[in-house]
């Protein structure tokens, strides 16, 4: 059995509800991604992660290539 | 109800904001359903996914590596989703039409209506703004409605975009939650319908454009974007709350603040011209015969005309002349006299006002949008 992480990011550029879910979405598609919830309201993410399968950079990088700003909570 | 600033409205604001993200999920939705379509590879796209052109037609490739597809098979998945967010957009505005219909039975009850949804929409637009003490104003839509819009972009089936387009109602942005507040107060389902309809159709081409360039051409303007509609939503939220205003006749309307500035300019013209009357050659607005008063208003789709002046003491009969008005013009308003009547499209609706005294009488429109006076000396 993997273990799992969570990572909390802050997230800037979101301008709808769309936005949280759009990158819900994305981040889904990734390997090593359990689970994701984007609150628009709180600029904020949530990122349940298999750390041997993924790393946080990675996550990022889904996210900017979206168009919006990351920073470590 | 102006669907012109409406469609504008679509066009420029709703084009960009929502509907490019949703173009986000529809392509997401549609290399899923293209991926599953070919054989089984352990590996996965690392990052991000490829644009609706990098796809191969589901099925068509089962062995090759992803050919590029034409627009036309990029196309299909697009309009099948504005079909579906059309139909249940379009079913929406119908039904806020009706809601805001049974509402406006009392003029008080759809002032206050009308008011609170202009501050809430400019609350809105200042949370988008980012402005301080307003963030919680931000509307996010609940989780399960989320969880259907997400588990809708995985379906499989030839439905799904139609599906998604369909769920894409559960998600809406500023811009489009200003638009339902619109039809809210539209004052019939069918101007309802029509508001949101002309909407979605003002959204699809840009969204066809941003959808089909998919999420990364998007993504450069996206930090501009909240700025933009966020001001386009304040702007609209202060239009709705002046509707609220004329229909309460406050003094800060915009048609009073106007009045204010122009009255004194236009009684001394008036007084020099020596009549009452926008212009001489037009048939008199307010007529004395047998000692009763008649003051004859017209209603085109363009508002009310004109603003009359009429004697007081005398019994008045108003009659509203509808030539082809349509929308809330057809919900004349006196909110003096809390009084409202539906006018028909075309024919004569009269109204007995009983003897006059000095003074004026504002009506409004249905969505306190155009307005008139009658001035009585």
């Amino acid at each position: 059995m993997s273990t799992s992480a969570t990572l909390e990011l802050n997230i800037q550029g979101m301008h709808c509800g769309s936005c949280a879910l759009l990158i819900d979405d994305t981040l889904a598609d990734l390997p090593g991604v359990v689970s994701s919830r984007t609150s628009h309201k709180d600029s904020r993410a949530s990122i349940t992660v298999d750390p041997t399968q993924v790393d946080q950079a990675q996550i990022h990088a889904a996210i900017h290539e979206l168009g919006y700003r990351t920073s470590q909570t | 109800m102006n669907l012109t600033a409406v469609l504008l409205t679509g066009l420029l604001a709703g084009g960009v904001s929502c509907a490019a993200v949703q173009g986000g999920l529809l392509a997401g939705l549609i290399t899923r359903q293209r991926r599953a379509g070919q054989p089984a590879t352990p590996a996965r796209v690392p990052a991000g996914r490829s644009e609706f052109g990098a796809r191969s037609k589901r099925g068509a490739h089962r062995t090759a590596t992803p050919t590029r597809a034409t627009l036309g098979d990029d196309l299909t998945p697009v309009g099948a989703f504005l079909a579906g967010k059309l139909l249940s957009h379009t079913a929406l505005g119908a039904l806020l039409g009706a809601v805001g219909t049974a509402v406006q039975l009392s003029v008080r009850a759809h002032t206050a209506l009308q008011l609170l949804a202009g501050v809430l929409i400019i609350a809105f637009g200042l949370a988008q703004l980012g402005v301080p003490g307003f963030r919680r104003f931000v509307i996010e839509p609940p989780a399960a409605f989320s969880r259907v819009v997400l588990r809708s972009t995985r379906a499989q089936t030839a439905f799904a975009p139609a599906l998604l387009g369909l769920a894409s109602i559960l998600i809406p942005c500023g811009v489009t939650l200003s638009v339902e507040a619109l039809a809210l107060t539209s004052g019939s389902p069918l101007a309802g319908a029509a508001t949101m309809a002309v909407f979605v159709l003002g959204t699809s081409p840009l969204f066809a454009l941003l959808g089909y360039a998919a999420r990364k051409a998007a993504t450069a303007w996206r930090g501009r974007l909240a700025l933009a509609t966020g001001v386009l939503v304040v702007i609209m939220g202060l239009y709705t709350l002046n509707g609220g205003l004329e229909l309460a006749g406050s003094p800060l309307a915009a048609s009073h603040l106007l009045a204010t500035k122009t009255t004194t300019t236009s009684t001394a013209a008036s007084t020099e011209a020596g009549g009452s009357g926008p212009s001489p050659d037009a048939p008199p607005n307010a007529t004395v015969a047998n000692g009763h008063q008649t003051i004859t208003i017209t209603a085109t789709s363009d508002g009310y005309t004109p603003s009359v002046t009429a004697k007081s003491g005398i019994p008045t009969t108003l009659v509203i002349r509808s030539q082809d008005a349509q929308g809330c013009i057809r919900a004349f308003t006196i909110p003096d006299r809390n009084l409202q009547k539906i006018l028909p499209a075309t024919g004569d609706t009269r109204i007995e006002l009983g003897a006059l005294t000095a003074g004026t009488i504002d009506y409004v429109c249905g969505m306190g949008m155009y307005t008139g006076q009658i001035t009585t000396n």
